[in-house]
């Protein structure tokens, strides 16, 4: 992999009126134009390019050889949900209640089974989830897929809303709690699931997902006291049963004081309780520091570790000669995800493998197949350790830590992405990304555009362009977004205007400027004057002539 | 009728001063017309001048008098005397002295001063002392002087002059034009057009009804005011005075006319005749009959009494009597017997689940309710005291109640169902096995709109009983 950055200087050799440290890679042949060469700048951080086709790993299910504690997971190449299997016969089973949290509600076999089990048990059945101002919070979150968009966002809020409309209308008892994302289910207080998968069909069906069945009573009835907890004291919308979802606020209540969830035996139930618990914090970093050989790592996202507890857990590790295997979701668009990987990887290259999974959202951590911790977060510094609700299990055996682990291998033998380390743009087209804007091109740049400064940020930068519904971007990374007309007959590209960071919702690839030549043409002075506003010329000249009192 | 409008007339009953709940009702709408007379003829007082009071008192001391006698006797000068004289006798205290009966056309009688106080005082005026000239009756007044004041006219006191005398006020006739509103059958006064409030009707109002239209009773108003004010109000409701005009109602001024029409409202932009209910309750009695009749008017919600409409009269015979309107009404639920009623005036009626609840009212707990029925022109409303005559039909009215009680079954849903069960209990009088609480919530699961209240009466036992010693109080 080269750190070749490729800028040539014009013909003429004139350094022109640039001069910071990326000038000098620029030739410049009027006062107004000025040339880069784009390729060769890297890609800051870990970058994930499709992974070469392989053989098709057929699903295995994992066998905890326990009876106690079942290992649970979604076969997304057959589109089998073992998941949802196992709910749906644990809700099926019930005698007296039925607690189930998701933020998500849109599986229609799911919402069956538990309206089944309201009918049958004429009520018990209670769900938090996501209602109301909380549903659009939490449903129509941007998607890390680089498909999503609002169009598939809102059918799922409707498939949501449609089967909240359901349960409530069966005698369900709907409530939410702002920022809870555990996903567990409690049948009777007598058996637990813990699981990454929201109760939707691409969570049992075409996502990699895994839970644990905890047939353990105590066990299970310490989840039943946490969700107990949230939905008496914390939850504060509710729709209750009736003829139809009806959301309403909850008043204010007391709130009474929480007591930490309690171990038995080897099974250890944990949560983020907001301020209340972090058991989950102090177990992820207790498991991590417990590895001596080998850390198999399941999360949706990496982002903020570096100076993170768990970060440094990880760090301790790798001193250790520990190896990592980190299974994690390819979502190139997040700097702060290709940052903290590339942090990762660095502490040792040799022992650090990341494996990218388009879809992906499974979070474990299994310590040389001997401790597991499953749970309902992710590895981000922001969410899910000190704020929010999740929740999570220890399991201290090797039986059911080999299974999890396994499993979560046998994702990343079927990765669908492979990471690269700060790869140049020629390197990801050559990996296979597409390329973009191949050859000589002309940039004319808006006026008040300052010329140095695009030079300096597409000089350092690997160039992407953007495709978004009514324009084109140059993306120089997060530095610099331009909106752009591309003229293939003349070979121009015309800056319409600087585009902020936040604007590139729904935006997708169009490829890599891997192979550009680009001549960069300011607009005259004259022209620059023109186009500035009079009131802004006015400014400017009392700016040069002193501020008068 | 339905029940409740049944129940919302019997209610509003005791607003007009009912004793209690009737235990028939009997109502039917009448048009409400408007009559609009040129003018009614009215008495206004006013405080008999001394001058006058000294005249008449002189008159009646005499017998007979003229002019000369009142100055000679009074003092008051030739020229005030004959003044005096000649006023009084237009303003009707006084008549002219006549030998000679004096033919006076009818009409002139009528129009004249002198009719205004035949109309006043009808058949109860008092009797005029015929003084022939020849006898005078003895009087110890003394004249002053000789007067050379005009001997003629000679007068001596008219009815209204000794009215006038008696009470120290002389009646001044007043005439206003007037719009009053009735109903036609029974002839029924029930106010005033108020001009303030209506003017800006005067242009839209309907146009008169043709004569072949108007009720027979407004035919003949004019006789009708013409009686006595004790028979008037018998007759039309109108008694003494017309509330909104000052003075004693006389009666339609001679000559004047009247028009009818038919009262007009608007309603969702379509005309529609304004109606009044009829309503003729029977109220618990001794009697014999059993029921004691009484007449009301409903009109705007608002009930009035009629103590002077005839209330047995107003139904006929067939209908006056218990035994007899029980025969005659027309309902889809068997009657019960004359015998069924009860001491507080409703009639005990066994029933099956499916009329069971309808006839406990539509409030929280049960209560009388008024059975429809229909009777000739009548809609009736009979106060029914409804018993279960099964357990099933006790389970369905139970389970009705509790349905109109979600609120409260969501605070305490045990606790509610004991309260209605006793309720119920307490109004049938025997407790005929109503189901438990748990019985209950088995049974109204089916009703999603109560799910609610079925889940919260569970969620103590779900969601606090099994951690409560793993919360610590706050």
């Amino acid at each position: 992999m080269s750190n070749e950055i490729g800028a040539k200087p014009s013909s003429d050799g004139d350094v022109g009126p640039v001069r910071d440290e990326a000038s000098k890679r620029e030739g410049v042949k009027s006062s107004n134009e000025l040339t880069v060469s784009l390729g060769e700048q890297r890609v800051v951080g870990v970058f994930f390019v499709p992974a070469p086709p392989g053989p098709t790993l057929p699903h295995s299910v994992q066998d905890t050889r326990r009876t106690d504690i079942v290992h649970v997971s979604t076969d997304d190449l057959t589109r089998t949900s073992h998941i949802r299997k196992a709910l749906i016969e644990q809700i099926s089973a019930a005698k007296q209640k039925v607690l189930f949290c998701s933020f998500l509600f849109a599986d229609d076999e799911v919402v069956r089974a538990l309206c089944d089990a309201a009918e049958r048990l004429h009520g018990g059945v209670y769900v938090l989830t996501a209602l109301g101002k909380h549903l659009r919070a939490e449903v129509l979150e941007p998607d890390a897929d680089a498909d999503a968009n609002t169009a598939k966002l809102q059918g799922r809020a409707k498939r949501h809303e449609e089967h909240l409309q359901r349960l409530a209308h069966a005698g369900v008892w709907l409530r939410s709690a702002e920022d809870c994302h555990a996903k567990f289910c409690v049948v009777d207080d007598e058996t637990a699931i813990v699981t990454s998968a929201n109760a939707t069909q691409e969570a049992y069906e075409s996502n990699p997902e895994d839970g644990l069945i905890l047939c353990e009573p105590r066990a299970a009835r310490e989840y039943g006291r946490l969700f107990a907890h949230v939905w008496q004291h914390l939850a504060t919308l509710e729709s209750t049963p009736g003829a139809r979802l009806d959301v309403h606020s909850l008043g204010a209540r007391p709130v009474p004081s929480w007591r930490a969830l309690v171990r038995t035996d080897d099974i250890r139930p944990l949560t983020t309780l907001r301020g209340d618990e972090a058991s989950l914090l102090g177990a992820a970093v207790e498991v991590i520091d417990r590895a001596r050989d080998h850390l198999t790592i399941a999360t949706y996202s990496f982002m903020g570790m570096e100076a993170h507890a768990i970060g440094a857990a990880l760090a301790r590790a790798i001193a250790r000669n520990v190896r990592i295997d980190l299974l994690v979701q390819p979502r190139d668009h997040i700097e702060a995800q290709r940052a903290s990987l590339a942090w990762l990887v660095a502490l040792a290259p040799d022992r650090v493998r990341i494996h990218g999974h388009r879809r992906t959202h499974t979070k474990s951590i299994a310590a040389d197949g001997r401790v597991v911790l499953l749970w309902t977060g992710n590895l981000e510094s922001k969410h899910g350790w000190d704020n929010g609700i999740e929740v999570g299990v220890i399991v201290e055996d090797a039986g059911v830590a080999s299974a999890v682990a396994g499993w979560t291998g046998g994702v990343m033998r079927r990765a669908t992405h492979v990471a690269l380390h700060a790869p140049s743009a020629r390197e990801l087209v050559e990996a296979g990304l597409p390329s973009a804007l191949f050859g000589e091109w002309t940039l004319r740049l808006a006026p008040g555009t300052s010329p140095a400064q695009t030079v300096n940020a597409l000089s350092r930068n690997a160039v992407e362009l953007l495709e978004l519904p009514n324009t084109l971007v140059l993306r120089c990374a997060d530095e610099l977004l331009l909106d752009v007309r591309v003229n293939e007959t003349s070979r121009t590209i015309e800056m319409l205007r600087v585009r902020p960071v936040q604007g590139l919702m729904g935006s997708r690839s169009k490829g890599w400027l891997a192979a550009t030549f680009l001549r960069i043409v300011a607009p005259p002075a004259a022209q620059r004057a023109q186009d500035r506003a009079p009131q802004q010329q006015r400014h400017e000249g009392r700016r040069k002539n002193g501020r008068r009192r | 009728m339905r029940a409740p409008e049944l129940k919302s007339v019997a209610v509003s009953l005791a607003e007009a001063g009912a004793p209690g709940l009737p235990t028939v009702v009997l109502a039917r709408e009448a048009p409400i017309l408007e009559v609009e007379f040129a003018g009614l003829e009215f008495a206004v007082e006013a405080k008999l001048p001394a001058s006058d009071w000294a005249v008449l008192a002189l008159a009646r001391a005499l017998g007979q008098m003229s002019p000369a006698e009142i100055d000679a006797y009074l003092g008051l000068g030739e020229v005030v005397s004959e003044g005096l004289a000649r006023r009084l006798v237009g303003e009707g205290l006084l008549e002219e002295h006549s030998d000679a009966p004096v033919l006076v056309p009818p009409s002139a009688a009528d129009s004249g001063i002198g009719g205004f106080f035949r109309r006043l005082f009808g058949s109860n005026a008092p009797p005029v002392e015929t003084i022939s000239s020849s006898v005078r009756p003895t009087t110890v007044a003394r004249k002053l002087r000789e007067s050379r004041a005009s001997t003629f006219p000679l007068c001596h006191l008219s009815a209204g002059g000794i009215q006038a005398l008696e009470r120290g006020a002389v009646a001044q006739r007043r005439v206003r034009a007037a719009r009053l509103i009735f109903i036609a059958e029974p002839l029924l006064f029930i106010g005033i057009v108020d001009e303030k409030r209506q003017k800006h009707t005067q242009h839209r109002r309907a146009k008169p009804l043709e004569p072949e239209r108007v009720p027979e009773a407004f035919r003949v108003l004019d006789a009708t005011f013409a009686l006595p004010a004790e028979e008037r109000a018998a007759a039309c409701g109108i008694g003494e005075c017309i509330r909104g005009f000052p003075g004693q109602f006389v009666g339609i001024d001679p000559g004047a006319q009247w028009e009818v029409r038919q009262l007009e409202r608007r309603n969702n932009g379509r005309q529609e005749q304004q109606l009044a209910l009829l309503i003729v309750a029977g109220f618990p009695s001794s009697d014999a009959d059993g029921l004691h009749w009484r007449a009301y008017l409903r009109q705007q919600e608002r009930t009035q009494d009629c103590p002077h409409l005839d209330a047995p009269q107003l139904l006929g015979q067939n209908l006056s009597g218990l035994a007899n309107l029980l025969v005659a009404l027309e309902t889809d639920v068997q009657l019960p017997a004359p015998s069924a009623l009860r001491g507080d005036g409703s009639f005990s009626l066994r029933c099956e689940g499916a009329l069971l609840p309808s006839l406990l009212g539509e409030a929280d707990s049960p209560e009388d309710t008024f059975l429809p029925a229909l009777a000739s022109s009548w809609g009736v409303g009979i106060r029914m005291h409804a018993l279960p005559s099964s357990l099933e039909a006790a389970c369905e009215a139970f389970y009705t109640f509790l349905h109109r009680r979600e609120a409260s079954l969501r605070r305490d849903f045990d606790g509610t169902c004991a309260n209605l069960a006793t309720s119920l209990i307490t109004y049938w009088g025997q407790d005929p096995g109503l189901p438990s609480a748990d019985q209950v919530a088995s049974y109204l699961w089916r009703r999603p709109e109560l799910r609610a209240a079925l889940c919260m009466r569970r969620r103590h036992r779900d969601l606090v009983t099994p951690y409560e010693h793993g919360e610590v109080a706050p």
